[in-house]
């Protein structure tokens, strides 16, 4: 197996890094509206809608990263007890189901953004595109993680 | 079709295909067979699922949680529990349930909490002489009190879904904590007794009153969170923020035990956490949808009443359901899905929806230790090495005394109820 090229891990970090700020920038949102709040008595509304914005960014990025160890919820339980070939002919055929359904709400999130692109957020002012095209934004990112699990399974090295 | 959707969501999930998956490809093959719905509601429903200011409280619960971990709280925690219950018979099991309870006041996940005060606990009551299934087990079941006594999670997310006041629910869960915590102890003593585990030694009344003196800083932090919740000075998602900031400094500045550069990683796993909780949120209010559309609500509705109209009758069919698919399915899964059904069968025969939450909440935090299926248990396991079957006949006892304190709360409801209408007013 030859090591992972250099931009590979470039992905790794630069997910990361954007899912580390999207968690900072929901925090500071709702810190400073706190001190909008009570501190001065002026709440700021388009806050709180910049962090529910940035909230539907953070979990399909997380989602996405979550791929990259396997690690969403599965109750496998009954599928880890079986032998080994059919167990890796199981795992190929729910990486194949997840593909399906990634592929579907890529195709359809773009659909999505583009119909509710006219739409504003009433405090923020700006399109609710924006929060319809974080899932379809993520996805492609979710799919190479995906993609990476099944080879190892091809691969045999997921044991 | 109800049937079409059930069965394929358990072949799917027995299949191995993540939880929100599983829901996804049941609605799709759903909208593909109805053939009437476009499929872009399926987009849409995810999206929708996470445009909400409430559950934004969840990550920042999450973060709490990680910054306590991480800056020394627990352990402060776990010391302080050790030097107060310690020296009673089989002590270091009464500290792991005291523990728990103090960190339920400041966490709101059991998960996080058996991870956190897990590694800790356990190799504390190992080296003290206790049997490793044992600790394994107590330390699960003791994590189960953390989303009772608030803040809470599955509390947030109960109240997001049903349109009950959040501040409520977290009022109503502190006496049936601390019931939990009451009833664990008991089954903990008679163990203890039975295989003659050890005391700690008392260190005297003047250490204890240092150590919580040294601890107050900490000690606060539940009061802060409920305290401003409930006199309107937050709202729930702003406390699960001020916790986190409060949860940085101390363990930043007064523990010392927490530096910037530990923020990077503790931020990109509590995200990670989030975005595999909340895809399952987001999958669920899709899969609820069609239940809706499906009239799955009414029709189960129907067949409950059919059997009964008594409200306790209802009750324990609904408590029989929910422990039963808690211990093969996803709490989250469950209360995304199940809340919009059960919200109005137990509307419609008068039962508290404050109540309700409280008994369906508690309910599924038993499932989180039962096999085969349990959140907390494959925590427990992963940090323990035991198998299952080790695991399930050591925590048989302490899930009896978890069902109890249901059954308590499920037909006694003033257990729940006295403390928020006391501090909010109605009832």
């Amino acid at each position: 197996m030859r090591p992972a090229p250099r931009w590979l891990a470039l992905i790794d970090r630069v997910a990361d890094g954007l899912l580390a700020a999207s968690l900072l920038v929901a925090v500071t949102c709702i810190l400073v509206q706190v001190v909008c709040r009570y501190g001065f008595g002026r709440p700021i509304t388009w806050l709180d809608e910049l962090a529910v914005l940035d909230f539907a960014w953070l979990i399909f990025l997380g989602a996405a990263v979550a791929q990259r160890t396997d690690s969403h919820v599965a109750m496998d339980t009954l599928v880890q007890a079986l032998p080994d070939r059919p167990r890796r002919v199981l795992y190929l055929l729910r990486c194949a189901a997840m593909l399906a359904v990634l592929g579907l709400l890529f195709a359809k999130g773009i659909e999505l953004t583009s119909r509710m692109a006219s739409i504003d957020y009433p405090a923020m002012g700006i399109s609710r595109g924006f929060l319809y095209a974080a899932l379809p934004t993520t996805i492609p990112l979710f799919a190479y993680y995906l993609v990476s699990s099944a080879r190892r399974a091809l691969d045999g090295r997921r044991a | 079709m109800t049937v079409l959707l059930i069965g394929g969501l358990f072949l799917f999930l027995l299949l191995g295909i993540p939880v929100a998956f599983a829901m996804l490809l049941t609605s799709i093959i759903y909208l593909l067979v109805h053939g009437n719905i476009p499929l872009i509601v399926v987009a849409q429903q995810v999206s929708v699922g996470t445009d909400k200011y409430l559950l934004l409280a969840i990550p920042f619960f999450f973060l709490a949680a990680e910054l306590m971990g991480t800056g020394g709280i627990i352990a402060r925690m776990v010391r302080f529990a050790t030097l107060v219950v310690g020296p009673v018979r089989g002590g270091l099991g009464h500290m792991n349930v005291l523990a728990n309870m103090i960190m339920a006041g400041m966490s709101g996940s059991a998960v996080a909490d058996a991870a956190g005060i897990g590694k800790l606990a356990i190799e504390i009551m190992r080296r003290g002489g206790y049997d490793l299934g044992f600790a394994a087990a107590i330390t699960g079941a003791a994590s189960t009190i953390g989303p009772i006594i608030p803040p809470s999670i599955p509390m947030v997310i109960y109240g997001g879904i049903a349109g009950v006041s959040v501040g409520r629910l977290f009022l109503g869960g502190i006496v049936p904590g601390i019931l939990m915590g009451i009833f664990l102890m008991v089954a903990v003593h008679r163990i203890a007794v039975r295989r003659g585990y050890p005391k700690e030694p008392w260190v005297g009344l003047r250490a204890v009153l240092v150590e919580f003196w040294r601890s107050l800083p900490v000690l606060v932090l539940p009061v802060i969170i409920l305290g401003g919740i409930l006199s309107g000075v937050f709202t729930p998602t702003e406390s699960s923020v001020v916790a986190a900031a409060y949860a940085f400094l101390v363990g930043t500045f007064l523990l010392r035990q927490l530096s910037l550069r530990d923020v990077g990683p503790i931020l990109v796993k509590v995200a990670t956490e989030t975005g595999r909780l909340m895809l399952i949120v987001a999958s669920g209010t899709l899969f609820a949808w069609i239940l809706a559309r499906e009239a799955v609500p009414q029709a189960l509705a129907q067949a409950f009443l059919s059997v009964s109209r008594e409200p306790w009758a209802v009750l324990l069919m609904i408590n029989v359901l929910l422990l039963l698919l808690g211990c093969i399915m996803d709490a989250v899964a469950i209360l995304v899905v199940l809340v919009p059904v059960l919200t109005p069968l137990t509307g419609a025969v008068g039962i508290d929806p404050v109540h309700f939450g409280l008994v369906m909440v508690l309910n599924l935090m038993i499932g989180l230790i039962t096999p085969p299926v349990g959140m907390v248990m494959f925590v427990i396991m992963s940090i323990t090495g035991i198998p299952v079957e080790v695991f399930a006949r050591e925590a048989l006892p302490f899930i009896i005394a978890l069902i109890c304190v249901l059954m308590l709360i499920t037909y006694v409801p003033s257990l729940v109820l006295f403390v928020p209408n006391l501090v909010m007013g109605g009832g």
